[in-house]
């Protein structure tokens, strides 16, 4: 049985009514569910293979959803729904197996083109995937497996080959992060924020990683900024 | 006599003429003691010389009569009897003139006894001349027998006569020594008397008119100490006295003075202190040695310190924060290139948590005569904080709640776009075009409001590292060369390219500038320019963009930067967002943005960013 069958989880009807709607040129099943609870309840259906999660959920949340669904069914590919701008939990998500966010609100044809990657990206080999998009879609399997390690020696492969994008290093970043190297962490976070000041998230992970401020004494409002970086 | 008897001068003469006085006595003296030993010596040569001359007289002219018997006796008659008349003629004279001179005590019975005695010595010489006719040896027995007894007894009262005198002579002689020797001593003791006298005298006047002197010269002394409260004790009423007077009158009125202008001083100090207690807001006076000199209580409170004990010290000992400093520096040294301008308010934050306190700190210098100190003013802004914080908290919710239905209407347009556009006429195609372009609007809006929002909140982080600007002016032109041609105007690209490089965040330095250009095609009619130019000065990069458009009224030119406010001339679409969050973003990359324009003549929007340091290849190592 094929796990083609893609289970979307919002608690808003208008929301899975359009997600629904924009899935069905992919010509798979789209499967909904209000709740978290409903959706686990819903992913012993083996044949569902993706599950797009809001993170805000009634009930228990998005990431207690995905937590319980990577003991459950590890195999499911999970994206994130995120209405920020980038993603403040993303690392606690990868250490769950999620790589795949994407930002409210977004258009049809970009959701189904993360639903087919995501799709793709299960079958893909090292034999295929040696530019820089497919090591880094090599680094996110191993992920999805939890297989760190190998995430991070794609990662790095990937940043190797061209260390002029900030997503390459930022993943390693988080990676040095899930392995608890919190300096190498910081370090490919920064690289990131050097070679791209606009990456959203790795300037998220950088801000989350340093705590800014807050060292009490007196502060004044023209240092900020300095200490962003 | 003299009309002011207790004037200084008539002091002064009394004091001399006391003196002069004493010497006139003396002298007076002298001249008195002088005359009584002339007389006494006169005394001795009128009174008793004269006696003894007489006396001595009469004893040779006794001894001529002597012989004379003798002439007499040898025969001699004659010659004797001429030499006898001659003596007794010299006896009586003198006689005579001892009686006339009678001074001593028994001397007229002497005289008495003398006469009698010559009388019967000339009786004698008298029978023995008329019995001359008897034989010489008759003469010589008579002569024994008769004459002489007679001649010696009067012999010997010559002789007393003349040792009496003598002897008063002596008396009177050591009268005069005694005289002249007491005289002496006299002299001596009246002289010593007077010149201890007169010196007395002259210490005295000397102290009289010195000590009023002493006591001025001690009191100016006192005033000019600062001591007002000086009393003389004015005990004369001559000129000094007046003086002195004078002199206490003026110290009472410049103590009184003094008096004025210290309560004058104090009750400014107090009403001072006054203000700056119930002042709300928190004050810190530094003198120009950056000691501070005044807090009060709400400043005490903002810095943390206790109010007293910080008087006197330097600002840095009380607050050791180096911005606070900076700022009264940079305000007090106009040439010392500080954090911030004289005037231009800082947002202190001090603490954490819940005791977390922001403060508006302005500092202005005080200057009198010079640099007098500084005035810093904390202005506690906690609760504006707070609220600003709410707000944007408030907005950051909003557009995150706004994000779920405008994803479900952009998914479910896009969705019938490419599904059931094939069905529809144009008409209703335009129609779901519109809904598509304006969901699309409004997704941006809530992507503006989301970077402005948490922008404030210091959410949004910006890179600074050296960007160049004419690149991403390039960039900019070249996404709204299209927009630009549609309205028929030109856009034109001025910038030199060889501009050095500023601090700042790229991405949002090209949002900047094409949110600038896109609002000044907006603005702009058919044929018009918009102009994007730039240049280095004074450490910051200028960047313009400029446009001949209809302009904005002065009015709105300050409120261009607000959120929500648009330039009031009907303008085709634009959210109002654009420019709050251009100024936000500047001014969070350390530049500053504004607008020059005047209504028909175009608008120039001009935006600073700091020059990076000379580049010195300091980036990380990779």
């Amino acid at each position: 049985m094929s796990q083609d069958a893609i289970l979307v989880v919002d608690d808003e009807k208008n929301i899975r009514l359009a997600l629904g709607q924009a899935l069905k040129p992919l010509g798979r099943p789209v499967l909904t569910a209000l709740s978290g609870e409903e959706a686990l309840e819903m992913l012993h259906d083996p044949g569902i293979g993706v599950m797009i999660l809001d993170y805000r959920l009634p009930g228990i949340d998005g990431m207690a959803v995905l937590e319980r669904a990577s003991r459950e069914r590890p195999d499911v590919a999970v994206i994130m729904i995120t209405a920020y701008g980038s993603v403040e939990r993303a690392v606690e998500a990868m250490k769950l197996g999620a790589v795949d966010f994407i930002a409210k609100p977004f258009a049809p044809e970009e959701i189904r083109d993360l639903v087919s990657r995501v799709s793709n990206r299960e079958a893909l080999t090292e034999a295929d995937a040696r530019d820089y998009r497919g090591r880094l879609e090599l680094a996110k399997q191993a992920i999805r497996r939890r297989n760190f390690a190998a995430a991070l020696d794609h990662a790095r492969k990937a940043v190797g080959l061209d260390p002029y994008r900030a997503e390459g290093f930022n993943l390693v970043g988080a990676l040095h992060e899930i392995l608890h190297d919190r300096e190498e962490a910081l370090r490919n976070y920064r690289l990131a924020v050097e070679v791209d000041p606009a990456y959203a998230p790795a300037q998220t992970n950088l801000e989350r990683l340093v705590s800014r401020r807050g060292q009490g004494g007196i502060a004044w409002d023209d240092d900020a900024g300095e200490k962003g970086r | 006599m003299n009309p002011h008897p207790k004037t200084l001068r008539g002091k002064i003469l009394a004091g001399y003429g006391a003196s002069l006085l004493l010497v006139a006595l003396v002298c007076l003296w002298a001249v008195v003691n002088l005359g009584r030993l002339s007389s006494a010596a006169e005394r001795i040569l009128k009174e008793n010389y004269a006696s003894i001359l007489a006396a001595d007289n009469m004893l040779a002219a006794l001894e001529r009569q002597d012989s004379a018997v003798l002439l007499l006796a040898l025969g001699f008659g004659d010659q004797a009897r001429r030499q006898l008349g001659d003596g007794e003629a010299e006896v009586w004279q003198w006689l005579g003139r001892a009686k006339a001179n009678v001074t001593v005590t028994g001397e007229s019975e002497l005289l008495a006894r003398l006469e009698a005695s010559y009388r019967s010595y000339l009786e004698a010489v008298a029978q023995l001349e008329a019995s001359q006719a008897g034989s010489g040896a008759d003469l010589g027995e008579r002569y024994h027998r008769d004459l002489l007894p007679a001649f010696l007894t009067t012999r010997d009262h010559c002789q007393a006569l003349r040792d009496l005198n003598q002897e008063a002579m002596f008396a009177y002689s050591g009268q005069a020594q005694a005289v002249g020797r007491r005289a002496v001593w006299s002299t001596l003791a009246i002289g010593t008397g007077a010149v201890a006298l007169g010196l007395i005298f002259s210490l005295l006047l000397s102290r009289r008119l010195t000590r009023p002197l002493d006591e001025m010269a001690a009191a100016a002394g006192r005033i000019a100490a600062g001591d007002y409260a000086v009393s003389l004790s004015v005990d004369a009423d001559d000129e000094l006295g007046r003086l002195a007077g004078d002199f206490v009158g003026m110290a009472a009125k410049l103590r009184a003075f003094h008096a004025l202008n210290l309560e004058r001083l104090v009750a400014e100090k107090r009403r001072n202190e006054a203000i700056i207690r119930s002042v709300r807001d928190g004050l810190l006076v530094v003198d120009k040695d950056y000691r501070v000199v005044g807090l009060n209580p709400a400043g005490a409170a903002a810095l943390g310190v206790a109010g007293v004990e910080v008087l006197g010290r330097h600002v840095l000992e009380v607050v050791p924060d180096r911005g606070l400093f900076d700022r009264l520096r940079a305000a007090m040294d106009p040439a010392e290139p500080g954090p911030s301008r004289e005037g231009e308010p800082r947002l202190m934050t001090v603490g954490q948590g819940a005791e977390r306190r922001h403060f508006q700190v302005s500092v202005t210098a005080a200057r009198g005569e010079g640099l007098v100190g500084a005035v810093a003013l904390f202005q506690d802004v906690t609760r504006l904080r707070e609220l600003d914080r709410l707000k944007s908290e408030f907005v950051l919710t909003a557009s995150h709640e706004l994000r779920t239905p405008l994803a479900a209407m952009i998914l479910g347009l896009g969705s019938l776009d490419e599904t059931a556009a094939a069905k529809l006429d144009p008409d209703q195609r335009a129609l779901l075009a519109a809904a598509r372009e304006e969901a699309q609007r409004l997704r941006a809006l809530v992507d503006d409001l989301l970077d402005l929002s948490r922008l404030e909140s210091g959410r949004l982080s910006l890179a600074r590292i050296p960007v160049s600007l004419p690149a991403l002016a390039r960039q900019a032109v070249e996404v709204l060369a299209p927009q630009a041609r549609d309205r028929g105007a030109e856009l034109l690209l001025e910038m030199p390219p060889d501009l050095p490089p500023a601090l700042g965040d790229p991405h949002k330095l090209t949002w900047v500038l094409t949110n600038l250009v896109g609002n000044a095609l907006r603005y702009i009619t058919a044929g018009g320019h918009v102009r994007v130019g730039g240049e280095a000065a004074g450490g910051f990069l200028h960047v313009w963009v400029a446009d001949d458009g209809a302009g904005i009224a002065p009015e709105q030119q300050a409120r261009v930067f607000e959120k929500f406010s648009q330039a009031g001339n009907g303008s085709p679409g634009g959210a109002g967002l654009g420019l709050a969050l251009c100024r936000e973003l500047i001014r969070a990359m350390g530049g500053s943005i504004w607008v020059q324009s005047s209504p028909g003549q175009g608008a120039t929007f001009t935006f600073t960013l700091p020059l990076a340091a000379p580049p010195e290849g300091d980036g990380e190592p990779a």
